[in-house]
């Protein structure tokens, strides 16, 4: 009994020890230096290469003695079309998700928790399944063609798929993103505008939006930047055509590193400037306060109207995105035991379990795979992330650097996951400081890259809207640093890290463009379905990417669970 | 023109009864104050007017015309929020403006008004702050602009003083009385203060549990209380039940005279500021010697505790006078209390 | 046994803003002190400065003549009550209540002893087992309480510890909290906007203004001899009067008013007043008297003719308005069983010399002196 005392008091003791502010800091410097290192050296050593090699590279690229400037010229044209896609994709995924947000975030009908759960639905899906799934509904004879008895798919691969394809993905992210800012918004401050004279069109356009404008503009770059970086999905809608990402797979392929490294740097430059542009700009610049026309606003919020406009999104939002997102599951029911051919040779159930080329076997070594992945990445970003959000909302003598660091953070969502899986390859892998050869372990650190602010940024908003007076109080009660945050702040943030934790591990699972450089040999799942997909095992890729779907969908569901206790 | 008539209106959340069969009508110009608990009623009442709140059924009248299924946008009321509710993107003339721009009115003719009733506020020079900017109570002077530049003829305020300090309540709450009046508004108040209601209202209604208790002036709410609900919350009370007999009861010994009561269990309401805390006997009716135990400033009124016959504990109250600047030297002192029979309030239990 | 003394301590926020200005003050053992003062006035500043929370940017706080600014909140021995409370929302009551002596790491045994007897000081034994969602605003503050008092504190903090309280139950509430204070013998430092919950529970209050300490004397001081006019305006209400000294007798002297050259305040001598000083004189509400004007009025000293304007009944009290004759509208509050008046009726207002308090003008104008926004 008292050496348990002991034993407590000696722990209590020690943790006093290391909160005193030298040692603190000492590990905050750690877990910045990490922050560093594992994120952003890669992309900075990208850099450097470019830089040094300079003259080289623009040789190959501009000058090439027999190709003269075609590189450059193909680079330019698949940029432009990755531009061009993830621009009509941003402005289609906000005129579309405002509306379906705003009921979400504002209404209480009947199915409203169903109909928020279908609208996530997509989130579980794997971009590579997800990227097969839509090519199955609006690309083949399978789809949409058998039910309104067209021949062949509606459209055949190209731009019009990618953006079908990249709307599909990236729409649900953006509506949970919309939800919760304008949420944000008090909805007495929207009553005051009702009773004051607004019907409801007016206080969304004079009230709402200029309220949320910068989440909403946050929510317009997460959708452009989704779609710009896109490479899963993307591979198997491109058809001939090649969107920047998948040209930098294709350089890898053919082990052209320079071109590779130049397009990944053009890449991450535009999208740097881009994001750091908007968001300097949304910040200072106040918009002029919009024109009314009471009369049309008044009868477009009239009920009936209101309506069939909700009617109108909500076919739109089940044509664009759920229908297709979920449609290799009906595909996979339709081929389960007789194949696309009319035969059971190429069904679903016979290439993966009884075909001579064992799929079911290495399906299995690809899942371990990407869960072992996944589990990893996870672990080493929660433990690298929690300090630093941590630290970026209540260390006040970080002062400036903290400015910095927040910018930073968000700098591996902007760049192209295959770009960034390049960079890492590039840093640690035979061409740089040969320390890591491709394989799982280069995947985990790829993956960390890229996951990092997924798990970084929830856990900043968890610990901004945790009430600092918990702390104090327990500072207040006797608790050095440490112990409060053991015993107050984690207890009470749990919920958090649960679902942040999450987060990294779907985004994890689900990567395809920079696991496709740097896996060498391993395979993930998302990889896996690709390679299915270009040897035409269609019935096999179904398989995968259900069960992708499925394990995701589980995961997803433990996130809701977890989001939204029953109030007892 | 603007009167407001509520017909037996209910208001329900799932099982959750807000308003009970409320019925009320508010003439043209009135000020009128509704008192009660923070979820007793009041606040849903006002909701309910503005439309903010869906009623289960019941009618709801303005102008003699029935808005019950009418937006709020169309029942041109102004509504002053607890916490203010100013667009936080909009500058204080923008705010005040707003009703206008959503209406189409032409801006150049109004931007005169909006500047008188920015005055009439006292809101000169801070025209082109932000809402943060400003401290609660300019704030709350912005938000009452507002809703006069929207056109509104019914002011609907509610627990408009309760997030500001106590100093600065003081001040406005007789400054908007005298707007709203020299406008020729109706007004609606709900509060939680007994004494911010007698102050600023004309006729007060006192609610508890969704139900309209009473509805009076002032003055009779307080001195002809209908049950004793009413009678406890509208001034701090000693409260009792008892058995009268012949015209008294007996508290722990102490015997009271009362006029004109049937013999029965009651509940006795006798109000803290109705007991008269004398040094020398009086030698009146319900007179009795005590001592003080505990003696409480409380700004404009001081608060005894004493004890008669050693077990009857009674709370007094006395506003502040210049006698008692030695105030603190009577604890533990020998003092009479005296209880005039017609301020005893006995209510059957 | 502290004796806390604030040595010209500031806090200031970049850039220039002074959230507390050169305070100069001592608390003393076992005293009960209320700060009070208008929303950004520096009370809640100088509570978190005491508690460590904040460090003062220039002068020191001395506990029993030591400085204690590189002391980290959890070693100085104090207990800091929250105006929403922060009970640990994933502890029950017991849990909450313990953690101060389980973080000190005491031994087993006594943390139980130590715990189930504050539970029992503030009557929540019975509810140990609660969650805090399932507590009411006072039991979460009664929580609160036990959870300081179980360190052993000995200087409770508090931050409007009853400002999210229902307004009915605000009195029971400072009365128990009393009794614990003084039952434990503890220092405690209480911050609130309330006036009358300062006055009811403290031994003295500090009225603070813009980051400085006004005043800091007993509640019965304030209402009888203000020291300023900010504080005789603060606590409770006064009606000003601006004038100039004209005659200064030996025991006497005589104020004659800005506007009316006629109308004059008579009142004894002050050592701080000279002849030709500019004076407010300030008279609280409740100490003006006022009667129907007599058929045939002679000029009294000290008193003024008006109009009554209202006289309105607020149940505990009246509120009488009255305009008088120089153009000055005074507010008076009376009984409500006092006469009542008819709007339009003349009256007499008679000042009693005792409420007369004379202070220097304010080297801003008076309405700014007595601005709170």
């Amino acid at each position: 009994m008292s050496s348990l005392d002991d034993i407590r008091k000696r722990y209590l003791n020690f943790e006093r020890i290391l909160s005193q502010r030298p040692i603190r800091i000492l590990f905050e410097i750690l877990v910045i230096f990490a922050f560093f290192s594992f994120v952003l050296l890669p992309p900075l050593n990208l850099l450097k290469n470019i830089i040094t090699d300079w003259n080289s590279i623009t040789e190959l690229i501009f000058r090439d003695p027999i190709l003269k400037n075609t590189v450059w010229l193909s680079m330019f044209r698949s940029i432009a079309l990755s531009f061009r896609i993830a621009f009509i994709v941003m402005i289609i995924d906000i005129m579309l998700g405002i509306p379906i947000a705003h009921v979400l975030a504002r209404y209480d009908f009947k199915g409203k928790t169903i109909i928020d759960t279908i609208i996530d639905l997509p989130l579980a899906v794997p971009t590579s399944a997800l990227g097969f799934s839509v090519l199955l509904f609006w690309g083949s004879a399978d789809g949409l063609s058998k039910f309104i008895l067209a021949e062949e798919g509606i459209f055949s691969q190209g731009p019009m798929l990618l953006l079908l394809g990249h709307v599909a993905f990236s729409f649900s992210y953006v509506v949970r993103n919309l939800k919760g800012v304008i949420e944000e918004v008090d909805v007495e401050i929207e009553n005051a505008a009702r009773t004051l004279g607004a019907p409801p069109i007016s206080v969304f356009r004079t009230i709402t939006a200029p309220m949320a404008k910068e989440g909403i503009i946050a929510g317009a770059i997460l959708a452009f930047t989704r779609s710009l970086g896109e490479t899963g999905a993307s591979l198997l809608l491109a058809g001939v055509y090649e969107t920047a990402p998948i040209q930098i797979v294709t350089f890898m392929n053919g082990y052209r590193i320079p071109q590779a490294a130049f397009l990944s740097v053009i890449l991450i430059i535009i999208s740097i400037t881009l994001l750091g542009g908007v968001r300097q700009y949304a910040r200072k610049v106040g918009l002029p306060q919009p024109k009314i026309y009471p009369e049309f606003e008044r009868k477009i919020s009239a009920k009936k109207i209101a309506k069939t406009r909700n009617g109108i999104v909500s076919f739109i939002f089940l044509l664009l995105v759920l229908i297709p997102a979920l449609f290799v599951i009906f595909y996979l029911i339709d081929v389960w035991s007789i194949g696309p051919s009319g035969t059971e040779e190429d069904s679903a159930f016979f290439e993966v379990f009884l075909d001579s080329d064992n799929k079911w076997e290495s399906m299995q070594v690809a899942l371990i795979t990407s869960v072992e992945v996944a589990l990893i990445v996870t672990i080493i970003n929660l433990s690298l992330g929690i300090p630093m959000a941590y630290l970026l909302v209540r260390r006040p003598y970080w002062g400036k650097w903290k400015v910095v660091l927040d910018m930073a953070i968000d700098i591996p969502l902007v760049i192209p996951s295959s770009a960034l899986g390049f960079a890492v390859y590039l840093l640690w892998g035979n061409l740089g400081l040969k320390l890591i050869s491709p394989g799982i372990w280069l995947i985990v650190l790829a993956h960390l890259t890229f996951t990092y602010p997924f798990s970084v940024r929830p856990m900043i908003n968890y610990i901004e809207n945790f009430d600092y007076s918990y702390y104090e109080a327990g500072r207040t009660l006797g608790a050095s640093d440490l112990t409060t945050f053991r015993r107050v702040v984690f207890p009470m943030l749990k919920r958090g890290i649960l679902s942040s934790a999450i987060l990294t591990f779907t985004r994890s699972m689900a990567e395809t463009g920079a696991t496709l450089i740097v896996m060498g040999n391993a395979r993930t799942v998302p990889v896996f379905i690709v390679d299915l997909v270009e040897s035409e095992s269609l019935s096999s890729a179904a398989f995968a990417a259900v069960l992708l779907i499925f394990i995701s969908f589980i995961l997803l569901l433990v996130v809701r669970l977890v989001d939204n206790p029953t109030e007892d | 023109m603007a009167s407001i008539e509520l017909q037996n209106v209910t208001v329900k959340i799932g099982n959750n009864i807000l308003l009970d069969n409320v019925s009320l009508k508010v003439d043209d110009g009135a000020y009128i104050g509704l008192l009660g608990p923070s979820n007793g009623g009041p606040s849903f009442v006002l909701k309910v007017i503005a439309g903010l709140l869906p009623i289960y059924s019941g009618k709801i009248f303005i102008d003699e015309v029935d808005v019950t299924d009418s937006h709020p946008e169309d029942r041109n009321v102004g509504f002053i929020f607890e916490q203010f509710n100013l667009f936080p993107h909009l500058t204080v003339l923008d705010n005040i403006l707003y009703g206008p721009r959503v209406k189409g009115i032409d801006l150049t003719t109004k931007e005169r008004e909006a500047k008188e009733v920015i005055s009439m506020v006292r809101l000169e020079n801070r025209e082109s702050a932000l809402s943060k900017e400003l401290s609660g109570g300019m704030q709350q002077r912005t938000g009452i602009a507002r809703a006069i530049t929207a056109g509104a003829k019914i002011l609907l305020l509610d627990q408009p003083y309760r997030a500001l300090d106590a100093k600065i309540r003081e001040e406005m709450r007789f400054e908007i009385r005298e707007l709203v009046k020299e406008l020729g508004m109706t007004a609606i108040h709900s509060t939680h203060e007994t004494e911010e209601a007698m102050l600023t209202s004309d006729k007060i209604a006192v609610f508890n549990e969704g139900k309209l208790l009473q509805f009076d002036n002032p003055e009779t709410v307080y001195k002809i209380p209908v049950n004793a609900f009413v009678a406890g919350f509208l001034a701090e009370s000693n409260k009792f039940q008892v058995k009268v007999k012949d015209n008294s009861f007996i508290i722990e010994n102490s015997k009271f005279i009362v006029d004109g009561y049937e013999d029965g269990e009651y509940v006795v309401i006798i109000r803290q500021i109705d007991v008269d805390l004398t040094s020398e006997p009086l030698n009146v009716v319900n007179e009795f010697e005590c001592i003080i135990d505990k003696i409480r400033i409380l700004g404009e009124f001081i608060r005894f505790t004493v004890t008669i016959n050693n077990s009857l504990t009674i709370i007094v109250r006395e506003l502040l006078s210049l006698e008692r600047n030695n105030v603190k030297n009577l604890i533990g002192k020998r003092a009479y209390v005296n209880f005039r029979p017609d301020l005893i309030k006995l209510f059957l239990v | 046994m502290p004796e806390i003394k604030f040595q010209r301590v500031s806090k200031i926020y970049k850039p220039n803003i002074k959230a507390v200005d050169d305070l100069n003050f001592t608390i003393y053992d076992g005293e009960y002190i209320s700060l009070l003062g208008p929303s950004g006035c520096g009370k809640t500043t100088t509570l978190r400065l005491l508690s460590g929370l904040i460090k003062p940017t220039i002068g020191s706080i001395l506990w029993d003549g030591v400085p204690v600014e590189n002391i980290d909140p959890d070693q100085r021995d104090i207990g800091y009550v929250f105006q929403q409370f922060a009970i640990f929302p994933h502890l029950n009551v017991y849990e909450n209540v313990a953690f101060g002596p389980r973080v000190k790491g005491m031994k087993q045994v006594d943390i139980e002893d130590i715990t189930e007897a504050h539970l029992k000081l503030v009557g929540l034994q019975e509810k140990s087992y609660y969650f805090p969602k399932s507590l009411d605003a006072a039991d979460l503050q009664r929580t609160g309480i036990a959870r300081v008092l179980a360190t052993g504190a000995k200087t409770l903090l508090l931050d409007e510890p009853m400002g999210a309280l229902d307004f009915k139950i605000r009195e029971k509430f400072q009365d128990e909290l009393l009794r614990i204070v003084k039952e434990l013998k503890l220092t405690a430092i209480h911050v609130t906007h309330d006036q009358s919950e300062g006055m009811a529970i403290s031994d003295r209050i500090g009225v603070m203004k813009k980051g400085k300490m006004i005043q800091i004397s007993s509640p019965l001081d304030y209402l009888y001899s203000p020291k300023q006019i900010f504080s005789a305006h603060f606590i409770g209400e006064s009606d000003f009067f601006e004038g100039v000294v004209v005659k200064y007798l030996s025991k006497t002297i005589e104020i004659e008013l800005l506007g009316d050259e006629t109308l004059s305040i008579l009142t004894k001598t002050n050592p701080s007043i000279l002849p030709g000083d500019r004076v407010v004189v300030g008279v609280r509400r409740e100490f003006f008297k006022i009667e129907p004007l007599p058929e045939n009025y002679n000029l009294e000293v000290n008193c003024f003719v008006g109009k009554v304007i209202s006289d309105r009944f607020l149940g505990e009290k009246r509120r009488t308005k009255v305009n008088l004759e120089f153009g000055r509208t005074l507010e008076i509050k009376r009984n409500s069983n006092e006469l009542v008046f008819k709007e339009g009726s003349s009256v007499l207002v008679r000042i009693p010399e005792q409420a007369i308090r004379v202070f220097k003008s304010p080297e801003i104008s008076l309405i700014d002196e007595l601005e709170v926004t």
